[in-house]
């Protein structure tokens, strides 16, 4: 499943639990729990497309987050400490956050962290974005609806992530029924098997 | 991390986590438990126990996904729990949410009939995924179980590892379905049938995404390794 991914590597049971506790209430976000970097190899099998780890920064572990960090590419890698003053391997990490920091903190991060690629709160189409989607609705590729609105593909394109994320709705019969439900096509203009 | 063993009597999981009952139930394990503990009832209805504890110990800490574990019990077991999963959605999850949505809608009023899409739409995921349950029932398991008992007949090696793919686009549309009625369903709907419906979506939300990762992260792993170690 793709999407957003938090995971927390920590050896005590009660950090991953309480900051998988603390962070849960942010909606729609996967939190994975490791006791060990071992075990992390799961992410190879979890296309994310925005990962979020949590680590403990312990010059012991600073082979694994030297390999890690060069995996992670563009991801945000967190480190753990028991107090602010004792942070090796600051390099590797975009952030270093202690346990004694506020819990509020941690979720303030990874708020904003995911928030990034969110544009807009307002899911309010504009009118050329209703009739893209109105021509989607109809079945048309990329290709026919840059011809028929006088515009470029990439237009399109940019057009159609722009309804997605306003709308919340990603798959091409959910956006077919947004547009029938807000009266933007009739259901005869559809063909049947859109929804298929 | 807390997890349920052998020596838990069955009634303390059902206590701890309700939801786990559909999942005892998935193994043919019935009520009446007594002080019985997992251990006992497991041999009672020949269960294997180790991997029913793996199963409900993965559901009830959704934060935990124990791959290695997992990894070492027999494609044969795995495949037997994934047909029985298949059939609690093709007899429970789905004609359930299909009575929720149509009672739903005929609560809204006439005039709003646009709304009757939201039924429509859910007519046609069910469709796509009943298609991509019996294309793994008719396909994918008999394979696996051929490529275990019988390698030597498996003429086929060409696996279609990115099969499971495809039910990434179906979690897509589940998803969108609950946005559809959360963000733009008519005010003036029966608020006890929404209660419900929703109630149903999200627990079949997560039995699914159990079900899609235990095929991505140990089936199909498993089928790779048969494939390279067959001769």
């Amino acid at each position: 499943m793709k999407g957003r991914t938090i995971i927390i590597v920590h050896p005590f049971d009660l950090v991953c639990r309480g900051l998988a506790g603390v962070l849960e209430e942010l909606q729609g976000i996967r939190i994975l729990c490791f006791s060990s970097f071992s075990e992390i190899k799961i992410v190879e099998h979890t296309p994310a497309e925005n990962l979020l780890l949590f680590v403990p920064a312990d010059c012991r572990y600073a082979d694994e987050l030297l390999e890690l960090r060069t995996h992670l590419g563009e991801h945000c890698l967190v480190g753990l400490t028991a107090n602010k003053t004792a942070a090796p391997h600051q390099k590797v990490f975009d952030h270093v956050f202690s346990l004694d920091d506020p819990a509020s903190e941690f979720v303030g991060l990874a708020e904003s962290y995911f928030r990034k690629e969110k544009t807009s709160q307002n899911d309010e189409l504009t009118n050329r974005e209703r009739e893209v989607l109105r021509l989607i609705a109809m079945g048309h590729t990329n290709k026919i609806i840059a011809d028929k609105l006088f515009i470029s593909t990439h237009t399109v394109i940019s057009h159609r992530k722009n309804i997605t994320e306003k709308l919340g709705i990603k798959s091409i019969p959910g956006l077919t029924v947004y547009a029938i439900i807000q009266k933007i096509i009739g259901p005869g203009e559809i063909s049947p098997d859109q929804l298929l | 991390m807390q997890e349920f063993n052998e020596n838990d009597k069955m009634l303390h999981l059902v206590q701890t986590n309700h939801n786990l009952l559909p999942v005892i139930h998935r193994f043919g394990i019935r009520l009446g438990f007594g002080n019985r503990k997992v251990g006992e009832l497991c041999s009672e209805y020949q269960v294997n126990t180790a991997f029913f504890l793996a199963i409900v110990n993965t559901f009830h800490h959704k934060h935990s996904f124990p791959e290695e574990r997992l990894l070492s019990f027999s494609p044969l077991l795995i495949v037997d729990y994934l047909r029985k999963t298949h059939d609690y959605y093709i007899h429970s999850s789905l004609p359930q949410i299909e009575v929720l949505i149509h009672r739903l809608l005929q609560s809204t009023p006439v005039q709003n009939s646009e709304m009757k899409m939201i039924g429509t739409f859910y007519l046609a995921y069910k469709k796509k995924l009943l298609k991509h349950i019996e294309e793994e029932e008719k396909v994918v398991f008999p394979y696996v179980e051929k490529l275990v008992l019988q390698p030597e007949t498996v003429e086929d090696r060409s696996f279609d590892i990115n099969f499971e793919k495809k039910h990434e686009h179906v979690d897509l549309e589940l998803d969108d379905l609950k946005n559809l009625i959360l963000k733009y369903m008519v005010p003036e709907y029966d608020a006890l049938v929404c209660n419900k419906l929703m109630d149903e979506i999200y627990s079949f939300e997560k039995d699914i995404r159990e079900h899609s990762r235990m095929e991505d992260v140990i089936l199909i792993p498993q089928v790779v390794h048969l494939l390279k170690t067959a001769k």
